[in-house]
């Protein structure tokens, strides 16, 4: 498949808008699959993942064959998705500047089992607990999940695409787990 | 680290496929004797279990049309799309052309030659022949056509929904495509990629 990829890339680098056509075709699943989870809404998953394209064909120049075109896509699109989820959270950040520290942070309170906001949303369905308890996670924590568990990245391509090592995503995965199972506890897990 | 989080962590770390033998044995002892720890592991294998099923969703019908327009408008086409001159005989006029991708998209039935340089190539009854003893740089694409090499081929050849006939003299030196679409509604790869795409969601 890489070969095959790098085959269009190189024909799309001459300008071949066809063989861009090609790799949209390729990838299209793959990137809108990955912004509708990490957004949570269709309309936003499609801009993004045509924003990722665009900018995947304006910066074609700059990609390094050397490493995967998967991998560098995906980043593209993913760095899309974080930033806009970014954008519409300006009042509190869940982000991962508290990762390490004990106590008192958001990520302890849904480990805890505490509930926040999103959760009491997530109790009220009935239906797609899931898709509602991965919107409830924090964007790199929803980030590594999606990654790992629907696009099936193995830990170090993860880290290629969200560009932090290996040993930050597992910590991310196992935070993600995490929460997951104190939102989804009630509801779903037939144990 | 607290035993319920050294716990925590180690169960974290069988998920993910880290624990040595004698840890794995040594987890599974302890699950065996602990209730609490038994029902956190089994939802966490819960969780993940859950998390693998979540179905992909399908793209927008014209996802691909929307972006290729988009690139039209960003910035100008840099290879020549239009043929400059074809030599042809016993082929209406309206019947030959050069279409770029959106074009192509939406007209799948009609005769369609794409090629970097049309010079020296010849058409003829919904043919595209590279003639004896002529020299082609670049690649040739032709949909709803056959092609005939009869000279040499600096390049790929690719028949969309077309035949690619090589005479004893002729000489590609690229990659040779024929492309069945009705087949799948799909590029050049078949439904392995597809099959690829889609085993993921299941």
């Amino acid at each position: 498949m890489e070969l095959i990829e790098l085959r269009i890339v190189k024909r799309a680098l001459k300008g071949d808008r066809l063989a861009f056509g090609e790799l949209v075709e390729l990838y299209k699943e793959k990137l809108y699959n990955l912004a509708y989870r990490m957004m949570g809404n269709r309309q936003e998953a499609e801009d993004i993942a045509q924003e990722a394209f665009l900018r995947a064909y304006k910066n074609l120049q700059s990609y390094d064959s050397k490493h995967k075109f998967s991998t560098w896509i995906y980043r593209i699109a993913t760095n899309l998705c974080i930033d806009r989820m970014r954008k519409k959270k300006p009042d509190y950040s869940l982000d991962a500047e508290l990762e390490g520290l004990d106590g008192g942070d958001m990520y302890t309170r849904l480990a805890s089992g505490e509930r926040t906001p999103e959760e009491e949303l997530v109790r009220t369905e009935t239906h797609g607990e899931v898709h509602a308890a991965i919107e409830a996670l924090p964007e790199n924590y929803r980030a590594a999940v999606i990654l790992k568990y629907m696009h099936d990245m193995s830990l170090q391509e993860i880290a290629d695409i969200l560009e932090v090592p290996v040993s930050t995503v597992k910590t991310r995965i196992h935070r993600g787990r995490e929460a997951l199972r104190n939102l989804l506890r009630p509801t779903q897990l037939e144990v | 680290m607290s035993c319920h989080d050294q716990r925590m962590l180690q169960m974290h770390r069988e998920l993910d496929g880290d624990l040595s033998t004698e840890e794995q044995i040594e987890l599974e002892q302890h699950l065996a004797t602990c209730p609490s720890c038994r029902v956190t592991y089994a939802e966490l294998r819960a969780t993940v279990h859950a998390l693998v099923r979540v179905e992909w969703v399908k793209a927008p019908v014209d996802f691909t049309e929307s972006v290729l327009a988009q690139l039209g408008e960003m910035a100008p086409v840099k290879r020549n799309w239009r043929v400059p001159f074809i030599k042809y005989s016993g082929l209406a006029a309206a019947a030959v052309l050069v279409l770029g991708m959106g074009m192509w998209m939406a007209t799948p039935e009609q005769f369609a030659l794409e090629a970097d340089d049309t010079r020296g190539l010849v058409v003829q009854d919904g043919k595209v022949i590279v003639p004896e003893g002529s020299e082609y740089n670049g690649d040739i694409v032709v949909q709803n056509g056959d092609l005939e090499v009869r000279g040499k081929v600096n390049g790929n050849v690719t028949a969309l929904n077309g035949k690619i006939y090589r005479t004893a003299s002729a000489n590609i030196s690229g990659e040779i495509d024929e492309v069945d679409e009705a087949l799948e509604k799909l590029w050049y790869f078949g439904k392995q990629v597809w099959n690829d795409v889609t085993a993921w969601a299941h």
